[in-house]
């Protein structure tokens, strides 16, 4: 008897991932989707509206990752203006960028994905949590973690207005400078930030990588896909989480393309399918073959992982360091281990604090001329950073009033739509069988999307009575005939 | 830093969700010499940074509830809700009743009272700058004035009706 599964996060906020399994007579799984509603068609709400505005209005998206869209619209800015900022100011945003990338990655690790990994991935849920991870990794860790992340929010507000919607980023410049004091205090954070990160490393390696179960699982076929992979590069061919060229390295590891934001139209396409809202991005020159793995399938992923396996090396000498043991770990690149991200993130924020102390120690970065003003008429302006969670691009275009005629926007989780998709595909074929179905099986299957942190901010403003996740079992002809709610 | 704060949480570009936002805005005239107001669209962790410190927190917020009707509304203390009513862990972020149990745990200065007053909402999703939909906009006025009987009761303790007796 054919059944349907379905994963379904009840929530109502800022877009949900549902994840649908249908099971063939055997009870052995047929095929798998995740269904992402994303973005609401924010694209359409901006035109009309003043191009400057949108770096206010977009942040507005979710209340998950507004920085990195306010700095890829600051971005798309500078470009539709056609106005280059002063180097302090491109220091000062990239400072600001870093502090965000610190604070983002270490909350993953400890209260998002680390859970999966420091109780365990089939451990019961009420236990894999924060407190589960404190209880392993000592009660002193959780004020640490809780104290990080403060202080960074701090520096955030206390240089870009505030946290949650960032309002210094203008076309062509900032609208704030840093001052002496201020990038005293940015470094004494930083400082403590590079403790923490080795720390986390150390978490990682001890609790981790020296459990021979979980790092069988990390390196087990069942989490990995054969992709291309993306992430933007400093002129060393260095992880830059703020500016530079976009490269994409096939599944070789050998360099595909190097392009500037401008270029992205030729290099990416998006896919559609009628059964999400989400589009499938994949490489255009390579192309659409489907949701499956290899050098011919031009389906590509962008997050930490695809960031370490796209460049060269890190910018910074800790960070490198880690680099180069990842690698000679898990075998060389590229890393193809979709829970290796992990591992990836928290070496990426070992390096955003480290460039966090360099900024900050930059005397440039306390120069008063962090703006030129531009005078140009505006056209056509495209901007990319790097998000936490991968590859964000903002492209606009306006009418010579400077008001928003196009706009398109493609999210970090839309560029991972398609290997998360393959990914819970295969993780599901691989652990359902006959139908038996659990609680431990389904984390197990969620693992797969949970370490790319896709941006669906899932049950956090539905306070009580809603569980977040929901699996419906149907037979054949639709009846439901089990529930599982956890 | 007054010792009371007013939380309210929602996206003001989102129909029904900025509900939150636009109560604070109102109260906001009336108590801003005793009160502190903070807005925001962030969840869970995130709003630990604010409340920390404040000895009663008041938080506006929109809820959606498959069996309620829009406009009904509800008032829940986090603090003693039970543990199964809340969930545990969610793909992405942690929820508040959740943060505040780790903060417990941490022993961080929480408040002794959270107190949340939700407005029960038709439409969150939908791209509307500042348009509620009507049985929301509806209900909008007595929200607010159950809010304010709150921040009275807390003011002075003495003087004003519970909202609880507004609410019956």
């Amino acid at each position: 008897m054919a059944k349907r599964i379905t994963i379904d996060p009840i929530t109502r906020l800022e877009g949900h991932g549902k994840i649908e399994i249908f099971l063939d007579d055997k009870g052995n799984v047929e095929n798998a989707y995740l269904q992402v509603p994303e973005l609401r068609g924010f694209e359409q709400f901006c035109i009309g509206r003043p191009a400057e505005e949108l770096a206010r209005i977009t942040p507005r998206i979710c209340g998950v990752c507004p920085t990195a869209h306010h700095m890829a619209s600051t971005k798309a800015l500078d470009d539709l203006f056609k106005v280059d900022p002063p180097p302090a100011a491109k220091k000062i945003r990239e400072l600001f960028y870093n502090i965000f990338m610190l604070e983002d990655h270490t909350l993953h690790f400890y209260f998002l994905g680390g859970p999966d990994f420091v109780v365990g991935p089939t451990a019961p849920a009420a236990e894999r949590n924060i407190l589960g991870v404190l209880a392993k990794v000592g009660l002193e860790i959780g004020g640490k973690v809780i104290k990080m992340r403060r202080e960074c929010r701090e520096l955030m507000t206390m240089m870009a207005g505030k946290v949650i919607h960032p309002v210094f980023g203008l076309p062509g410049g900032v609208s704030k400078g840093v001052k002496k004091e201020d990038a005293e205090k940015i470094q004494t954070v930083a400082k403590a930030g590079v403790e923490f990160a080795q720390f986390s490393l150390k978490v990682f390696e001890d609790i981790v990588l020296k459990n021979k179960d979980y790092l069988k699982l990390i390196v087990g076929d069942i989490y990995m896909n054969k992709t291309y992979s993306m992430g933007m590069v400093d002129n060393n061919n260095h992880v830059n989480y703020y500016d530079g060229l976009v490269r994409v390295v096939d599944t070789n590891g050998k360099e595909f393309v190097k392009f500037k934001p401008r270029d992205y139209a030729k290099v990416v396409a998006e896919h559609v399918e009628p059964w999400s809202y989400i589009k499938f991005l994949y490489l255009k020159e390579v192309g659409w073959k489907g949701f499956v793995d290899g050098q011919e399938s031009g389906v590509y992923r962008v997050a930490p992982m695809a960031r370490l396996n796209a460049a060269d090396g890190m910018s910074t000498p800790l960070a490198q360091a880690e680099y180069e043991k990842l690698f000679k770990t898990l075998g060389g690149k590229p890393v193809q281990l979709t829970l290796a991200t992990h591992w990836a993130r928290l070496i990426e924020a070992l390096n955003a604090a480290e460039v966090m102390l360099k900024l900050s120690q930059d005397p440039e970065i306390t120069s008063d001329k962090f703006r030129t003003i531009p005078t140009a008429t505006p056209e056509e302006g495209i901007g990319i950073v790097e998000a936490p969670r991968g590859t964000l691009f903002h492209h606009y275009k306006t009418d010579k009033n400077g008001m928003i005629t196009d706009c398109n926007l493609i999210v970090a989780t839309q560029n991972n739509s398609a290997v998360m998709n393959m990914g819970i595909q295969k993780a599901a074929k691989a652990l359902i069988k006959d139908g038996n179905v659990n609680e431990g099986i389904l984390n197990l299957i969620e693992l797969t999307y949970r370490a790319y942190d896709p941006c669906h901010a899932c049950g956090t403003h539905s306070l009580p009575g809603n569980y977040p996740i929901e699996v419906n079992i149907y037979d054949a002809t639709k009846t439901l005939v089990k529930t599982i709610k956890k | 830093m007054n010792k009371i704060l007013v939380l309210g949480l929602g996206n003001e570009l989102l129909s029904d969700d900025a509900v939150g936002i636009i109560a604070l805005k109102e109260i906001k005239k009336k108590y801003e010499h005793a009160i502190d107001f903070i807005e925001s669209s962030e969840s869970g962790l995130s709003l630990l940074d604010y409340i920390v410190g404040y000895k009663k927190v008041l938080i506006l917020d929109s809820i959606l509830r498959e069996n309620e009707s829009p406009g009904t509304i509800e008032e829940i203390d986090i603090l003693t809700m039970e543990e199964q009513h809340y969930s545990p862990h969610s793909p992405h972020y942690i929820g508040l009743p959740y943060t505040l149990k780790l903060a417990q745990y941490l022993q961080l200065d929480i408040p002794s009272v959270i107190k949340v007053i939700a407005l029960n909402v038709e439409d969150p999703y939908t791209l509307r700058e500042h348009t509620l939909t009507p049985k929301v906009a509806e209900s909008l006025p007595f929200y607010i004035a159950i809010a304010s009987a709150v921040l009275d009761g807390w003011l002075c303790p003495t003087d004003p009706p519970s909202s609880n007796d507004m609410l019956s």
